[in-house]
């Protein structure tokens, strides 16, 4: 810089050959610096406070929107443990009902074959109660069918008048 | 008056007017039970596609030498009629009407043999004090009571057959 600053100079030295250039350019950059101080610089300085206040505002808003995702994030993985809980206590009382059910079917099919079972016994008995008296009855039809054709065949004329004598006898014996 | 009243009664008189009322009835009384034993005999005489006068016929040719011709033209006024089927109705209602005016009761005596004469002579004595009153014995053959005897009189009956007592065994089982 020093060495630029001495290029254009023609004397070659650090200042300018008149030095009243020298006090023009120090009084006109004295003016600009001041107007800049006073006009520019404070509100150069107050948009870089806004935007320093901004950003901090931002960082602030992200850090507590942070937090409420943080917080909503803990209360999702609470619920969470709460479902899996609910979750557990439904499966247990599933399984208790199906177990119950399960139970429930089996006394009643447990009952139900018994009440069939007593019922077939039931029917058996009175089939084969129904079939002995058949056959009872028609083994005594056949024996007195049997026995009337013997008896017809065998009853001669002796037998036919004792018969006779004896119904007589009845009949007087009755008055 | 049924009918069946008014034919006995109107035969009663014929046979009473005739002078021969006990054969009559009784001869009555025999036909009347061949009839019941006969369906054949009873849809022939109560054919009513039968001209009467062929009913009437048969009649004769049945009874012709066996009755009396009171008998047989009593049937055959019965047959021509068209009383065949009502016919043992008839008779028996005849032969109550005529024991009745002898002041007797009919007793129907079925038997599987015939019955003696002494054996239905004591028999009307014993059932004369059964009853207590003079008895009818209207006797008849049948051979499905087996053996024995077995008496009508009105709504009593004296069951002494084979055959009730082979049913009351059968009852019994």
């Amino acid at each position: 810089m020093v060495h630029l600053l001495a290029a254009e100079a023609p004397n070659e030295f650090f200042f300018p050959g008149d030095i009243n250039e020298f006090y023009w350019g120090l009084a006109a950059f004295s003016i600009v610096f001041g107007v800049l101080a006073w006009k520019v610089f404070p509100i150069a300085g107050k948009g870089l406070r806004d935007k320093a206040d901004r950003i901090e505002a931002e960082l602030a808003a992200a850090d507590e929107a942070r937090n409420a995702a943080d917080a909503e994030a803990q209360a999702l993985l609470a619920k969470l443990g709460d479902a899996d809980a609910d979750a557990a206590a439904v499966i247990s009382e599933a399984r208790s009902t199906a177990a119950k059910l399960e139970a429930d079917a089996a006394d009643k099919a447990r009952a139900d074959a018994e009440a069939l079972k007593a019922r077939v016994a039931a029917e058996i008995e009175i089939a084969r109660g129904q079939a002995t008296a058949d056959l009872r009855s028609e083994m005594s039809k056949q024996a007195l069918a049997v026995a009337e054709a013997v008896v017809g065949a065998n009853l001669d004329d002796a037998t036919q008048a004792g018969l006779i004598e004896q119904y007589i006898s009845r009949v007087g014996v009755s008055s | 008056m049924s009918s069946i009243t008014a034919y006995a009664e109107a035969m009663l008189r014929v046979a009473e007017a005739e002078g021969d009322a006990e054969a009559v009835v009784d001869e009555m009384f025999r036909f009347g039970e061949a009839l019941e034993a006969s369906d054949e005999l009873t849809l022939i005489l109560g054919n009513a596609t039968l001209d009467a006068g062929r009913r009437q016929q048969i009649v004769e040719d049945l009874l012709g030498g066996k009755a009396r011709p009171t008998t047989i033209g009593l049937v055959s006024m019965a047959v021509a009629a068209g009383k065949a089927r009502e016919l043992p109705e008839i008779v028996a209602k005849l032969v109550q009407l005529g024991a009745s005016t002898n002041d007797r009761r009919v007793a129907l005596v079925r038997s599987a043999v015939p019955l003696s004469d002494d054996q239905l002579s004591r028999l009307s004595e014993a059932l004369r004090q059964a009853v207590g009153g003079r008895v009818e014995i209207k006797a008849t053959v049948d051979p499905s009571v087996v053996g024995g005897v077995v008496t009508t009189i009105g709504d009593t009956v004296i069951d002494g057959t084979v055959r009730s007592r082979l049913a009351q065994l059968r009852e019994a089982f």
